[in-house]
């Protein structure tokens, strides 16, 4: 049924694409939250990123490797979306955090804890992120990531490892400031 | 034993399940020996706790809607090869032109062996004395064991160089035809053609060029052979004859050219000696009438060479000389005087023709040249973009 979906999708069937994404909505706007800190801009990244997966539809081979496919789009578009609001002046940046703490229910940040992991995540180098977000915090498998990353699942599993190294490292020395 | 260092880098993938059974087990053994490594193992597994804990955000209200909407304003997904895929198209190029540098290289190099084989083969092997010993054998030859075998002196002979040359030097026939080479300028060219004539006593065969004979204008081309004997007193008397403009003796080797004959000679005499044997050998009427033809044909073919090495034989004794006579009053004619109209005429004709010769030159490059050229600017600029791309994207992450 999927595959028929994705056939009708390839030739520009809108409302297919629409019953072949629906799955994946809330993963694809949970990546987009765990890069970009804000409801607001992480809904804008995952409908990019949507809008992207369509648009793009044609290059996806099967149904098999749809979410890894989905999820790799999502990575990239969030992570030029950080690009984006990184170039933006330092005052707008802060625009963008000042409704975390006025909406705190559209926000990823429910305690300081938590909090502070996910700045401990976002301080880390954007393969690192990538890994950390996608298999402990969106529950990938090691072949969805290497699929994702395009790595060998060797590779994965020894990147995985050290980012998550890394990860306690950066915790330690926040804690420690 | 795994010491600390492994083990802390094989915790996250132990918490993970994702170690083999041996790597596990010494895991476990070193987690259960060392306390600090035990520490961490403990914290990882808080971290990972932590990790899972942090909850996934619902869709904002509303969110597929939104997005059906922005939707329907989309156009068709796009076509893998409609796209500006930059790295495919960098690929692409990189291959075709690895691919354009690889043929060419490849060809350069067969060429260019080619050529030396063909150099060495020249150089090193000598003389090949018997190029066309390869005999044209009935099908009756091969199959028939009671036939005898091709014999050992049909296979061709390649002599080196040095040995033909020494050779020959010891063959009193073989030798090289010499050429006396006489441009004369004379006041009649009739009179002197009877002169030439008259030096050996006989009729000169002459090769004449056109007009010879009518007048201030003339000019004539006669070759003819001598005797070795009255060679050097012909050529004393020619000089007498009118003013010698240009004078040049030369030698053709006709060595090599004997020796090939002689051995091609030697083959189809060796052939007609088998085919006899032959000839009586076999009893039947078909091979019999094969046999025959075949030995008719190397016997013409054998003549034919015979009658070749004669000529060449007859030549070396006998010197050429070329003669060729010009009248002295031969002047190159002056153009006619124009007039500006007909002068004008003629330079726009001439810039007409050299403009029309440009653009055929212009073409030729643009075929030959710019394409090529245009090719790699192409190349060039795809990797220019690449680059800039590539900076680009570090720049990024560096902020």
């Amino acid at each position: 049924m999927s595959e028929i979906l994705l056939a009708r999708a390839r030739k520009g069937d809108k409302d297919a694409f629409g019953q072949l994404i629906y799955p994946y909505e809330r993963l694809i706007y949970n990546i987009a939250c765990k890069y970009m800190g804000n409801a607001e801009d992480a809904k804008d990244t995952a409908q990019e990123a949507m809008l992207k997966i369509y648009l793009n539809i044609k290059s996806c081979r099967s149904y098999a490797t749809f979410k890894a496919w989905s999820a790799k789009i999502t990575v990239n578009a969030s992570l030029d979306a950080l690009r984006k609001r990184a170039r933006k002046s330092a005052e707008t940046l802060e625009e963008h955090q000042a409704p975390e703490t006025d909406e705190p229910e559209h926000t990823a940040i429910i305690n300081e804890d938590v909090r502070n992991l996910k700045d401990a995540i976002n301080a880390l180098g954007e393969d690192q992120r990538t890994l950390i977000i996608l298999r402990d915090l969106e529950g990938f498998s090691y072949a969805e990531l290497a699929e994702t990353t395009g790595a060998a699942l060797g590779t994965v599993k020894s990147r995985l490892s050290r980012a998550r190294l890394a990860l306690r490292e950066q915790i330690d020395k926040s804690w420690r400031l | 034993m795994l010491d600390c260092d492994k083990v802390t880098e094989l915790i996250p993938l132990y918490i993970d399940n994702e170690l083999s059974e041996e790597e596990r087990a010494g895991v476990e053994g070193h987690l259960a020996s060392c306390g600090p490594c035990k520490a961490r193992y403990e914290e990882m597994c808080s971290l990972m706790s932590a990790l899972y804990g942090i909850e996934d955000e619902a869709l904002p209200e509303g969110f597929h809607d939104e997005f059906m909407e922005k939707l329907r304003g989309q156009a068709k997904p796009e076509s893998v090869f409609t796209r500006w895929n930059y790295k495919a198209m960098a690929r692409a190029g990189a291959y075709a032109a690895a691919a354009i540098i690889a043929v060419s290289a490849v060809s350069v190099g067969v060429s260019a062996l080619l050529s030396f084989d063909e150099r060495t083969a020249e150089s090193d092997a000598g003389a090949v004395t018997q190029p066309q010993a390869k005999l044209d054998q009935p099908a009756e030859y091969a199959m028939n064991a009671a036939a005898p075998a091709p014999a050992a002196e049909n296979a061709v002979e390649i002599v080196p160089a040095d040995r033909a040359e020494r050779d020959l030097a010891q063959d009193p026939i073989a030798s090289s035809i010499t050429y006396y080479n006489i441009e004369l300028t004379v006041e009649d060219i009739q009179e002197t053609m009877d002169q030439i004539s008259r030096l050996s006593g006989t009729q000169v065969s002459m090769n004449k060029t056109a007009p010879p004979y009518d007048g201030a204008q003339g000019s004539a081309f006669i070759t003819r052979r001598v005797s070795a004997q009255e060679f050097e007193i012909v050529k004393d008397r020619l000089r007498s004859l009118g003013s010698a403009m240009n004078e040049s003796e030369s030698k053709e080797s006709r060595s090599r050219q004997l020796s090939d004959l002689r051995a091609r000679l030697a083959a189809k005499e060796a052939e007609k000696d088998r085919l006899l044997n032959l000839l009586g050998m076999s009893g039947e009427l078909d091979v019999l009438v094969r046999v025959e033809s075949r030995l008719n044909s190397v016997a013409d073919e054998s003549d034919n060479l015979n009658a070749q090495i004669r000529d060449i034989n007859r030549e070396i004794g006998q010197p050429y000389l070329n003669i060729q006579i010009y009248n002295v009053a031969y002047d190159q004619p002056a153009p006619p005087k124009q007039g500006l109209g007909a002068r004008m005429a003629n330079s726009f004709k001439e810039s007409v023709n050299s403009t029309v010769k440009f653009m055929q030159n212009l073409l030729l490059f643009v075929v030959s040249a710019a394409v090529p050229t245009a090719v790699c600017v192409i190349l060039a600029a795809l990797i220019f973009i690449l680059v800039r791309r590539a900076v680009k994207k570090r720049r990024g992450r560096q902020q």
